[in-house]
């Protein structure tokens, strides 16, 4: 993972930080949700950086990655009904952009991304990696893939990708405007 | 006054957000290699 893939992928919650300082909210908004089995996340992310990096785990293709898939698909299942509307709307968000990556990653064996926006981003396009390659003539639904640059990081995204770090910059707003119950009095828990 | 920044609570609050980090990394699918 690079120094720039990093930033990519903090941007989502660390945003999701400002705004919610920006709008009265507090980190403190954290104790008032209850966010289960964080493991499943983590489980997720050890078996794709497992794809990345061990070459028997990258030869299983898209097996491993329905497994990733499920197993952060499973993390929002359980979560999903404890939490609060407005937050189930943001988790709804993420699994939104979780279909469209996992469609076309399952019509295509990867994640297709446009070698033009490649390009454009001062990357090479052609390369292949366990998890995208460079969409072509026999690519389904290449609108899914990899189609908008980033060009600050030169990085391609998703539509998907878009709307997982939507949701992910949304549940961290709206836990933080969350106020902290109070034990000696009543307190509405609702954002 | 209550006290809602002590460092147990903020480091609740990096590791949830560390969490939602990988959400990009598991279920998104950025391209980044080829330069």
């Amino acid at each position: 993972m690079s120094l720039r893939f990093f930033l990519l992928i903090i941007t989502p919650p660390v945003l999701g930080v400002a705004i919610g300082y920006l709008s009265g909210g507090r980190l403190a908004g954290f104790r008032t949700l209850r966010i289960r089995a964080l493991w499943l996340v983590w489980l997720a992310a050890l078996v794709q950086c497992a794809q990345y990096s061990l070459a028997p785990v990258r030869h299983l293709g898209v097996s491993v990655l329905a497994l990733v898939f499920a197993l952060v698909l499973a993390w929002l299942a359980v979560n999903l009904r404890s939490w609060p509307r407005a937050l189930r709307w943001a988790g709804a968000l993420i699994i939104a952009g979780a279909a469209l990556n996992g469609t076309a990653i399952l019509l295509n064996g990867r994640m297709p991304y446009d070698p033009a926006a490649v390009t454009a981003v001062g990357l090479r396009p052609g390369v292949e990696t366990p998890k995208n390659e460079p969409a072509a003539g026999h690519t389904r639904l290449a609108l899914l893939g990899d189609t908008i640059p980033v060009p600050g990081l030169r990085k391609v995204v998703s539509p998907g990708d878009v709307l997982i770090a939507t949701g992910a910059c949304a549940l961290v707003v709206l836990t933080m405007r969350r106020r902290p119950v109070v034990t000696s009095r009543p307190v509405l828990q609702e954002v | 006054m209550i006290h809602t920044q002590s460092p147990r609570r903020l480091l609740v609050a990096a590791f949830t957000l560390a969490s939602l980090a990988l959400l990009l990394y598991t279920v998104g699918a950025p391209h980044e290699h080829g330069g």
